[in-house]
This record gives C-alpha cells, sequence and structure tokens, in this order.
C-alpha cells in the first residue's frame, strides 16, 4: 500500500504538487490522470524519490520513503517511462538483467530471469534475448521496459505514460496484455497517462487531478457516471456516456440466451410452435454448442436461419459494454450472442442491457 | 556486341603511359642547384620503357574484359609491377647518374609522381569492392610501401636527395622525432585532462555551456603562428621572474610555449566530444538508469562512459592528428621536432629537406590516425557503432 500525507512539491514558490493525501490499495492499478501541468507525474516521481517532496510523507507499506536509501527504494520499484529508456549499447537480456545486477545476482541467475520474463511479455527469448534495443519495434521495446521493470520481482511498479508512444492499435494490445499480466502478478501499480479511454481501460482506480491537487479519486464508472464538478465533466467530455461502458465487462449484464441444436431444424427452420422470449433473436448451435448461425421471429413467424461466423458477430465475457454495444448498432440487432473462448455460446447482451447500466445510479 | 570499359582502370592505364611522357628525374649536382630533367626512356639505367608501356596496354585491355576476379587480380598485379619497375628505375638510373658527381643527387620529378597516381589508381580501382577480407586488402596497399622501404634499407635509394638529407642528418632526425613525439602526445595528454572534464562542466551545468565553448572555439581562431608569438612575452616575464620555472624550462621560447599553444588547440576536440559523447545518451536512458536504483558510479559505469567514450576518443583522435600538424610549427620559436628540418629548408632554399621533413609527419598522422581508429572500433559497444561514422 501506498500512503500520501500532505504532501507538497513546490518549485520556486509554485506547487506543483499541494496538499494531496492518499491512499493506493495493494496489489491494485492506480491511474493518476489530467491536463499537463498537473502534477501527475510528480506526484509518480515523489514515490521512488526521484524528486523529494517539499513536505508531508509517503509510506510505502507503512515505511515512510525518506527513510529507505533512494538507490535500494529505486531497486525495489519497477520503473517504466515514456520513452522506455533502455540501455543503446546492451542486448535485451542485459537490459532485463540491470536490476538484478544491482542487486548482486550471478550472470545465471539474471540470464534465466531474463528469458523467463521474455516468454511471460510473449516474445520468444531464443529470437529476442540477444537483439539490440534499436533492433525492436516500439511495442517490442516497451515490452522489454515492463519486462526490467519487473526483473526483481518488485511489488510495487510505476509507470509514468509508458504506452504513449506507441501507435493507437499497438497501444492497446499492450494495454490488454499488461491487464492481464497484472492480474496475475497482481502488482501495485501507480500508471500516468493523460488518455482517458486508457485510464478506464486499466484503472481499478482513477485519481483526477488538476494544479497539482486531486479533483476526484474514484472508481472509473463513478468518474463517468458522476463527475464531482464541472473540470471532471468537461474532462471526460461530452461522449462519457459511451466512456463509461468501458468500465462494464459482458459478464456482468448478460441474459440467458435461447438457443437451439441444428439437428432439430426442420426443412432449415425452427419448429413453428417454438416460442422465445425477449428480442426474439434464437442462435443456433451444433453439438459442441458452438455458435453456427441465428434467426429472428418476427410477425409470428421464424425466417430464415443466417449462417454466421461466431467470432465476427459475438462479444466474449471480458469484453466491455462498449464493444457489445458497438456490435449491435453495427449489425442492427437487439441483441450479440456471448461467446466462451472456444466459441461456444454463453449467453447474450442486449440492447435494453445497455440502457439499463446508464440509467442506473441516477446516472442521466 | 558493345564494349564495355572499366573507367577507372582505363583512365590509370592512360595516366601511367602520359607520366612516361614527362621529366621522370631531376639530377641536381648539388642540394640548391637547379635540377637537369630526364625523361623515363631516356634514363641510364631501369628496364626498357617498352616494358612499363607493355604493362600499361595489358592494363587497358584488361579494363574492356568482363570484371571477373581473376581479371582484378590481373589488374592488381599489373599495377603492383608497374610501380616496381618504376621505383626500379630510378633507383638504378639515379646510381649511375650521381657516381660521377661528388655532391651529386635525384629528386623524382612529375613523371614518375604521376606513375605512383596512375598506379595507386589501378591497384585500388581493382580493390573496390572486391571480396578481400581487410588483412590482405591492407597487405595489397602496402605493398609497394614495403619495396620502397626495402629499397631504401638496401641503399637502392641513396642518391636520392631526399634520403641524402636523412643521411647527413640521421641523429638528429631521432632526437627531433622523439621531441615531435615528445610535444604532440604531452599536448594530447594534457588537452585530455583538461578538456574532458570542461566538457562534461559544461554538459552538467547548461549555463557554462555557453562560457566553455566561447572559449575553447575562440583559441582555435587565434592563428598558430600568432598563438606562439603571444606566448613569447608572458612566458618570458614569468620565468624571469620564478627561477623555479625557469630551471624547469619554461622560458619565452623553446619546449614551454609550444606545449602550451598545441595544448590550447588541442582542447576544442576533446572539449566538444566529450560535451557530444554525453549528450548522445538520450535523456530516458539517464531517468530510467536512475529509477532503476543506480548510484552515482553505477550510472557513470553502466551508462555515461560505455556510451560516451568512443566520441570522446574520436576527439582525442581528431587532436592527436592536428597536434602532430601544429608541433611542425612549434619549430619556428625554437621547440624543436620535425618542424626544424622544414624551417631549415626553407632558410637554406633546399626543397629536399622540406620533403623530409614533411614526409614523416605526414606517415606519423597517417600511422596515429589509423592505430586510434582500430582502437575506438574495439572500445564501441555493439550497440553503439551507428554512433560513429569511421
Amino acid at each position: 500500500m501506498i500512503e500520501f500525507e500532505h504532501v507538497v512539491k513546490e518549485y520556486n514558490g509554485v506547487s506543483a504538487v499541494d496538499d494531496i493525501s492518499l491512499e493506493l490499495p495493494a496489489g491494485k492499478i492506480c491511474v493518476f490522470i489530467g491536463p499537463s501541468g498537473c502534477g501527475k507525474t510528480t506526484s509518480l516521481r515523489l514515490i521512488n524519490r526521484m524528486i523529494e517532496p517539499s513536505s508531508g510523507t509517503i509510506r510505502l507499506d507503512g515505511t515512510p520513503v525518506s527513510k529507505i536509501r533512494a538507490e535500494e527504494l529505486r531497486r525495489g520499484i519497477g520503473y517504466v517511462i515514456q520513452s522506455v529508456g533502455l540501455l543503446p549499447h546492451m542486448s535485451v537480456r542485459e537490459n532485463i538483467g540491470i536490476v538484478p545486477r544491482l542487486l548482486g545476482w550471478d550472470k545465471h541467475k539474471r540470464d534465466t530471469r531474463a528469458d523467463e520474463l521474455l516468454e511471460l511479455i510473449g516474445l520468444s527469448p531464443g529470437a529476442y534475448r540477444d537483439k539490440l534495443p534499436h533492433e525492436l519495434s516500439g511495442g517490442e521495446a516497451q515490452r522489454v521496459g515492463v519486462a526490467r521493470a519487473l526483473a526483481a520481482d518488485p511489488p510495487v511498479l510505476l509507470m509514468d505514460e509508458p504506452f504513449g508512444a506507441v501507435d493507437p492499435l499497438g497501444r492497446e494490445v499492450l494495454q490488454r496484455e499488461f491487464l492481464s499480466l497484472n492480474r496475475e502478478l497482481k502488482k501495485t501499480v501507480v500508471f500516468v497517462t493523460h488518455d482517458l479511454d486508457e485510464a478506464i481501460r486499466l484503472g481499478d482506480r482513477i485519481v483526477l487531478m488538476r494544479s497539482g491537487k486531486v479533483v476526484q479519486d474514484d472508481i472509473p464508472e463513478r468518474i463517468l457516471g458522476a463527475p464531482r464538478n464541472e473540470f471532471v465533466r468537461e474532462f471526460v467530455g461530452a461522449d462519457r456516456a459511451l466512456k463509461r461502458l468501458s468500465c462494464f465487462t459482458v459478464e456482468s449484464h448478460m441474459h440467458k440466451a435461447a438457443f437451439l441444436d441444428r439437428a432439430l431444424l426442420q426443412n432449415g427452420r425452427p419448429p413453428e410452435d417454438m416460442q422465445v422470449n425477449g428480442t426474439g433473436m434464437l442462435w443456433i448451435v451444433d453439438a459442441g454448442e458452438v455458435l453456427v448461425g441465428m434467426c429472428r421471429r418476427s410477425g409470428g413467424k421464424w425466417g430464415d436461419v443466417r449462417e454466421v461466423r461466431a467470432e465476427e458477430l459475438g462479444v466474449t465475457t471480458v469484453s466491455s459494454l462498449r464493444d457489445a454495444l458497438s456490435r449491435l448498432l453495427g449489425r442492427g440487432l437487439k441483441a450479440v450472442p456471448v461467446l466462451s473462448d472456444d466459441h461456444r455460446l454463453v449467453g447474450e447482451v442486449r440492447l435494453t442491457d445497455i440502457e439499463a447500466v446508464n440509467q442506473s445510479d441516477g446516472y442521466v | 556486341m558493345r564494349l564495355a570499359c572499366e573507367k577507372t582502370t582505363a583512365l590509370g592505364a592512360v595516366i601511367g603511359i602520359g607520366a612516361l611522357s614527362l621529366p621522370f628525374l631531376l639530377m641536381k649536382e648539388n642540394r640548391v642547384a637547379l635540377g637537369i630533367p630526364y625523361l623515363y626512356h631516356t634514363l641510364p639505367g631501369g628496364p626498357h620503357v617498352l616494358l612499363p608501356i607493355t604493362l600499361l596496354v595489358m592494363s587497358l585491355a584488361a579494363a574492356f574484359l568482363p570484371q571477373r576476379p581473376a581479371v582484378r587480380a590481373t589488374k592488381i598485379v599489373l599495377g603492383q609491377l608497374y610501380l616496381a619497375v618504376m621505383l626500379l628505375a630510378l633507383s638504378l638510373s639515379g646510381a649511375v647518374l650521381v657516381a660521377p658527381e661528388a655532391f651529386g643527387r635525384v629528386s623524382p620529378s612529375t613523371g614518375f609522381w604521376l606513375a605512383v597516381l596512375a598506379a595507386y589508381i589501378l591497384i585500388q580501382g581493382s580493390l573496390k569492392n572486391a571480396p578481400v577480407v581487410y588483412p590482405v586488402r591492407m597487405f595489397i596497399g602496402a605493398a609497394p610501401l614495403i619495396l620502397a622501404l626495402g629499397l631504401f634499407l638496401g641503399g637502392g635509394l641513396d642518391s636520392w636527395a631526399v634520403v641524402m638529407e636523412f643521411a647527413n642528418r640521421r641523429d638528429r632526425f631521432m632526437s627531433e622525432l622523439a621531441t615531435h613525439l615528445y610535444i604532440s602526445l604531452t599536448a594530447v595528454g594534457l588537452a585530455t585532462l583538461i578538456g574532458v572534464p570542461l566538457g562534461v562542466l559544461a554538459w552538467k551545468q547548461r549555463h557554462l555551456e555557453k562560457p566553455v565553448f566561447g572559449g575553447v572555439n575562440g583559441l582555435q581562431t587565434i592563428p598558430s603562428l600568432a598563438l606562439f608569438g603571444l606566448m613569447i612575452a608572458p612566458l618570458a616575464y614569468l620565468s624571469r621572474q620564478f627561477p623555479l620555472l625557469r630551471e624547469l624550462g619554461v622560458r619565452g621560447i623553446g619546449n614551454a610555449p609550444a606545449l602550451i599553444a598545441v595544448t590550447l588547440y588541442a582542447l576544442l576536440p576533446i572539449t566538444r566530444n566529450a560535451y557530444a559523447g554525453l549528450a548522445a545518451i538520450e535523456t530516458g536512458v539517464i531517468d530510467s538508469g536512475r529509477g532503476m536504483g543506480m548510484t552515482r558510479v553505477e550510472l557513470m559505469r553502466y551508462v555515461e562512459v560505455p556510451i560516451a567514450l568512443p566520441i570522446m576518443l574520436s576527439g582525442v583522435r581528431v587532436s592527436t592528428v592536428q597536434a602532430i600538424g601544429n608541433t611542425a610549427v612549434a619549430a619556428l620559436i625554437g621547440a624543436g621536432g620535425l618542424g626544424a628540418f622544414v624551417f631549415q629548408g626553407l632558410g637554406q632554399g633546399a626543397p629536399d629537406l622540406i620533403v623530409m621533413g614533411v614526409l614523416p609527419i605526414i606517415a606519423l598522422s597517417i600511422f596515429v590516425d589509423r592505430g586510434l581508429a582500430v582502437l575506438i572500433a574495439v572500445l564501441t559497444p555493439p550497440g553503439q557503432k551507428d554512433v560513429l561514422n569511421d
């Protein structure tokens, strides 16, 4: 756990961080966000003493960081920055092994650990361990940067716009990977960004800052759904209703779906006397419950069964409601199927479910 | 069918043939006399003129053949043979010509130097892009030099005016060479001791960047002769005031002002490259190094030195080559060194003496330059190779 207690950082009488008190819970991703100059990066760098506060205390698991020697503190905290900062004259393996080397691990142990981490971040050790940083793409370099930060298995990770220099497509991939990585590793992550979508996608908590002060410190759906003041409302933008949908997974809002085994079709149609509730959608599956088609009932009659490709039509349980909405609108449907990883039908999400989300919590 | 012609070889062959129609050597009765020119075919010694002509015609013919490796190799051999013939002719004719004269000597003339150029074009033109490994390539390039050195050591060039000047001053030559090396290398050492900290300072304290570079740039703009002159008065004064300094050899003229001036000139490349080397480190690299918990010393060891060192050293390399040249001028204020021969030759109107002083200066510069280039290449980590262009 990281605690800020009345932390102030002044430069020539101007406060970059102005009396911040926060508690960042262990094992969660906490995102600092705000316009440039709001003090988010300063706050992050105060944690590993890259910057010393003018007053106030920062505690790491109860111990004030000022009581720990700066180098020792930093070796126990992973650090990832936007420019990555891989040492250009060292191979990927040596780069990952820097902190272990500072900690005095022997070479064999460092190399084993580097390979292990390359595996973890999805780069084949055989192909990547001996590469030099300039031979890596932006996304690969950033993955190596994360691996390097994880090398000595620190409980805390500080990430300062780590994916900011990567193209939008690559950024989403990195975000998704990092999210699933941390679901496993359960590091306490402090993440700085100015990209609201990124904050919503990654954050368990969002700390919105302005002029060195915390404006709102909340879970993402409340930042979007219940902005504390005009600044927050403006910052999250007019499309906050849409953004807010990113906070919810399909899993928590899906319904049971009506489905029929393909073998039970009569002359290529569902039995006329078959009734369905809700949206009137009937999903056709094969013997393995894999989605293969769909059929709509209108005017009391079944239409033709249309063959569908499961992965094109369906969303997965971990997709956000925003993804689901996008599919619904794109297909002109009232519901989309929810599939497991192996394309088996597990439920459906309806347009009405999504409407209900935005009407709950008194959100308008 | 269209004839394809390898232009470089053709050019070399044509220049080679032209060289045979120009004065090949000058015969002088004594060191300051005007020479009598001899064309190649009028030389009293050496292979018949038909031999070099045949070699060149064969090269020219080879230029029109498809450039297979065998053809390339043949052209290199032809070029080497041509050069050997020229050296041989010079050596043999020289011996014959100077024999009856008490102070007689010969100097190579336009024709000979043009022939050397022609041979260079023939050899290097065929070596270019050839799949030859570095040591072999170096040996092919050095072969004519080895031949010339062999001739020189074997006494085959004793009739050369330059060699005669050298023979008359063998002992002094060695001591001046030592002085030259002492002044230039000590100056580079001092400049490194001063320049590297200055460069580091300019990098660390951004507000000092301008004054530091203003200073070293300013020094570089003073003509070397003027700087040597400027040094005389204050050092003479100091020397008179402080006997201790006088005992150390500090006087208005001589070694001390030379050392100071050459050091000041060597400062700019070293300071600038020390700064540039450090500036080449991306800020993110240093930030992440610190963020990972490197101490000041570890940051130097793992980040700053490996990245900056090759660039710093290439500054030292430039400075060393410059210092060797500047030391030659230092002879003017009595510092000694190989420049002494140059100015003596100028004073006596003996061009061969000038050449005798200049040749080792050039050789020294090239030798030191290549040597340091190899050292830098060895010290450059693989990821930094693209930083240096050489």
